[in-house]
């Protein structure tokens, strides 16, 4: 039997020999299953693996990257002939060639293991959490006519080599699970669902309180039904610890991306040190969080990750590198570089995105509001980094009244300027928690954890209609 | 592939499957990117993959392997068998499709397509970078990028289905970002085809260069209700997850529809028809056939208003004992889901896009949506922001604007429909011109 960590070294060092001044070669390895469990029965399941190569070279300063998962030794080798042959032409064409920033070479082997892993927790006991959670759903009230529950586990071995001596083995496994349900009353409809991840085995289910659960999800949604239409325009709004982390991973995570500030493509660029938003107002991505969401040791180019300045009282303290931004920018790679899977190359992303926690209780955020909103939980956002809007949207919302919260408002989303947002943060609370995500970005969906306090934005944009 | 497919049925029935599929599909890409002006990385990509459905005693399961050798083939027939005992029983599917004469599609292969030069693509790249930059002196970094791919899609099953496919795409992209008095823009525009001749760098790249000025110096706008003019990216991205998900059969029947119990009535106004034809020829959705090897067909999804189907696969169809409309779609790594082919807006007042923004007399035109895929899909609930942005006033555009939203409900939406422009184009499904929506709140 060869060793995996062999064929990947062959590889590089024929890439190297073939004309590149770097390579790196990716072997994953992933298991997988998907069930979805709507009202009385399995109705989507999957289970399966997929393994694969990814390889990325570096030749007269361009880059060229192949992925494949017929994994047949010579023809890989051909193809890397052909990918460094082209990689040296179009190196021809630039001016400006890339070169990465040094690191360190790293060896080592991070093994996770979970009680539960999710290769080997049975089938019938992830179904029969499933089956539970939707069957508590659908007994609670005759108004629920959906209950649907998800879950996808994922246990991957990935093993990565570089031409300058990195060796990285890693498994990490991933429990991902959620419940949706739809309510349904003279002849309107609501919907409302909770996600849950944690990057462990199984076990991490048994943290929950399948009853609890499942009554959380249907109150919410029968209140829901009650709900009236958003008021349009600008207002005073409270947005709550789920929210707060879509919040700053939108407004501001993205447009401190490494590659976008060095291709001149973020509103964030050249402004290192200045200052853009409110003292109160503290940021980091933070790849190093125990059991964190989007937590990682090395990212996929090998680079030992850390816990990342983003803001510090209002001013711009950093950004999120890899190696070729890194170099382009004067700064360190801070271990941003990170791919889907193995048939992307890796681009620089955020890990765990959050605002530091204030001085302010909860309650008193809401005190001084005459009329305003009051956002809650997050189906996620988007951001054009260019042009510094953004949006993000509540899963559940209401009115804030003279301090007091009132009726409940139908799906309603904020939007912003990122140069001036951060400043429009008058109150930050004391208390703090974090939230699993899936972020995208060109065509690629990693883990991102998002969280931080309750915080008040003075000034926003809400997006309803009245 | 298609020996280890037959491997498939054939271990299946052996182990007791009354019936057995396998899907496989097998695709090859290539795509060029540039970045700050500079071609900056070539990918290639090759990926097969063959998933199992089985019906072993009544229930349905499936597995797939990325691996393709008989042993991995084995495996996966195994536990798409334990799978199906775990599911036990279904109480509405019978059988997968049964062979039918299939009527080919036209214009889903061009053998320019796949065959194009390395060398061209570079050349086009470096060509759009060049017309952009040339443009105007306050564009300042141009992205681009040029995707070429092929993909073959592999149906057999123990009802005698044996059917492939063979499809090619290829697109472009340019973006564009300009600067002026410390102030940043972005514009950009893209093209696919399935033939790669029809590609038009010139066109692309201007088209991305002139957004991009026109959206310098924005200016905020009051909340207020007025018109709005969604282009095809901006229809297409706020379809999808609205109208389109509600639209799905499984949705209907699961109850995450606000469909239900809508067939034959009014959905929208008298003048809209919405046409699903998976044999429109050069379409970028166009098969012969589903993924479960169904033939394709045209059928109207709203005629005069009125919805006239939902989309199926042939387990929604046969739980309700209906025609299957040949929707089935699905990745080899899963089981198969339910989307449309190309899905085609019509509007009995169709108007030229200038003629139609002359009838404005107060309303906004945006080209893109920014966070659509918030919407709720189960209520068709969005409060979205609107992304390049123009102000428009007594039948003319004025100026960009900085930030504008807004808030509503799909069907809401689908019943203040009034024109649509001629400015038509395919949107991944969608295939539309810009729609005008009277009497919309933005918030600005």
């Amino acid at each position: 039997m060869i060793r995996v960590e062999d064929v990947l070294i062959k590889i590089v060092e024929n890439a190297i020999k073939f004309g590149a001044e770097y390579a790196d070669a990716r072997y994953e390895k992933i298991f997988s299953t998907t069930i979805m469990y709507s009202n009385d029965r399995i109705e989507r399941i999957s289970t399966g693996i997929n393994e694969g190569i990814g390889i990325r070279v570096l030749a007269n300063g361009a880059f060229s990257f192949l992925s494949t998962n017929v994994i047949d030794v010579n023809s890989i080798l051909q193809q890397i002939k052909d990918s460094v042959k082209s990689a040296i032409s179009f190196g021809e064409k630039r001016k400006d060639k890339i070169k990465l920033a040094a690191t360190k070479t790293v060896k080592d082997k991070v093994i996770i293991k979970p009680k539960y892993p999710p290769e080997e927790y049975p089938l019938e006991n992830k179904v029969s959490f499933l089956k539970d959670l939707v069957s508590i759903s659908r007994e609670k009230d005759k108004r629920i006519v959906n209950a649907t529950s998800l879950i996808t586990d994922i246990s991957k071995y990935k093993v990565l080599i570089t031409s300058e001596g990195t060796e990285i083995i890693y498994k990490q496994p991933r429990v991902y699970f959620g419940l949706d349900v739809v309510a349904f009353e003279a002849g309107r409809s609501s919907w409302f669902g909770i996600r849950k991840a944690s990057p462990t085995g199984y076990e991490y289910i048994k943290n929950f309180d399948t009853e609890v659960l499942s009554n959380e999800v249907v109150q919410k949604a029968l209140k829901m039904l009650k709900a009236k239409p958003a008021p349009a325009g600008r207002f005073t709004v409270v947005v709550d610890n789920a929210l707060t982390g879509v919040f700053i991973h939108e407004a501001f995570g993205h447009a401190c991306e490494g590659d976008a500030i060095a291709a001149g493509e973020s509103i964030l660029k050249g402004r290192l040190g200045e200052k853009i938003g409110s003292e109160l107002v503290t940021v980091y991505d933070d790849s190093t969080l125990h059991e964190g969401w989007g937590s990682l040791k090395y990212d996929d180019e090998g680079v030992p990750t850390q816990k990342r300045v983003l803001v510090e009282k209002g001013y711009l303290k950093g950004y999120i590198t890899n190696r070729e931004s890194a170099y382009k920018l004067n700064l360190s790679p801070n271990g941003g570089g990170r791919a889907q899977s193995y048939n992307h190359p890796p681009i620089v992303r955020m890990s765990n995105t959050y605002i530091v926690p204030g001085d302010y209780s909860k309650e008193e955020l809401f005190e001084d509001i005459k009329y305003g909103v009051y956002l809650l939980g997050s189906r996620g956002g988007q951001v054009d980094i260019s042009k510094g809007t953004f949006q993000f949207n509540a899963k559940e919302a209401y009115l804030i009244e003279n301090g007091e919260i009132t009726t409940p408002l139908l799906d309603v989303s904020l939007s912003g300027y990122t140069l001036e947002i951060l400043s429009n943060v008058d109150a930050v609370s004391k208390d703090f928690d974090m939230w699993p995500g899936f972020c995208g970005k060109s065509g690629q969906s990693v883990p991102a954890g998002t969280g931080g306090p309750h915080i008040r934005i003075k000034n926003a944009i809400v997006g309803g209609r009245r | 592939m298609k020996d280890l497919m037959r491997y498939a049925l054939k271990i299946g029935e052996k182990l007791g499957a009354s019936q057995v599929e396998a899907f496989g599909s097998y695709s090859i890409s290539r795509d060029i990117e540039a970045e700050k002006n500079e071609i900056k990385i070539a990918t290639s990509k090759t990926f097969r993959a063959v998933g199992i459905r089985v019906i072993y005693e009544g229930g349905i399961g499936f597995s797939y392997t990325a691996t393709l050798d008989k042993e991995s083939i084995e495996k996966a027939v195994k536990e798409a068998i334990k799978v199906a005992k775990l599911r036990g029983k279904d109480p509405y599917y019978i059988s997968f499709p049964d062979k039918e004469a299939i009527q080919k599609a036209q214009g889903i292969f061009y053998k320019e397509t796949s065959e194009t030069p390395l060398e061209t693509m570079v050349q086009d790249i470096l060509d759009m970078i060049k017309i952009t930059l040339d443009y105007d002196k306050r564009i300042t970094s141009v992205g681009a990028g040029y995707s070429i791919g092929v993909a073959t899609k592999y149906i057999t099953n123990s009802l005698g289905i044996d059917l492939e496919e063979k499809y090619a795409s290829s697109s472009i992209g340019v973006y564009a970002v300009a600067e002026e008095n410390n102030q940043m823009t972005s514009g950009y525009e893209f093209q696919a085809e399935r033939n790669v001749k029809k590609l038009d760098i010139q066109k692309v790249a201007l088209e991305a260069a002139k957004m991009t000025i026109k959206l310098l110096n924005p200016q905020k706008i009051e909340t207020r209700k007025m018109h709005v003019l969604l282009k095809p990216l901006a229809v297409a991205s706020l379809l999808g997850p609205t109208l389109i998900n509600s639209l799905r059969a499984d949705n209907v029947q699961e109850k995450r529809s606000f469909l239900i119990g809508k067939l034959n009535s009014k959905i929208s106004t008298d003048e809209l028809n919405i046409v699903d034809n998976a044999l429109l020829p050069d379409g970028l959705s166009s098969r012969s056939f589903d993924d479960e090897g169904v033939p394709s067909k045209k059928i109207y999804i709203i005629k005069n208003g009125v919805l006239k189907s939902y989309l199926h696969n042939s387990y929604t169809a046969q739980r309700e004992k209906i025609e299957n409309t040949a929707h089935a779609s699905r990745r080899a790594l899963s089981e198969p889901s339910i989307s449309p082919s190309n899905f085609i807006i019509e509007h009995k007042n169709e108007k030229e896009i200038d003629d139609l923004i002359s009838e404005i007399d107060k309303g906004v035109i945006a080209n893109s949506l920014i966070g659509a895929h918030t919407a709720n899909p189960v209520t068709g609930e969005f409060s979205v922001a609107l992304g390049e942005v123009f102000y428009i006033e007594s039948g003319e555009i004025k100026y960009p604007v900085k930030q504008a939203m807004i808030g509503s409900n799909a069907l809401e939406m689908l019943g203040k429909i009034d024109m649509l422009g001629k400015d038509k184009r395919q949107i991944g499904s969608v295939f539309t011109g810009t729609l005008s929506f009277a009497e919309i709140t933005v918030s600005g």
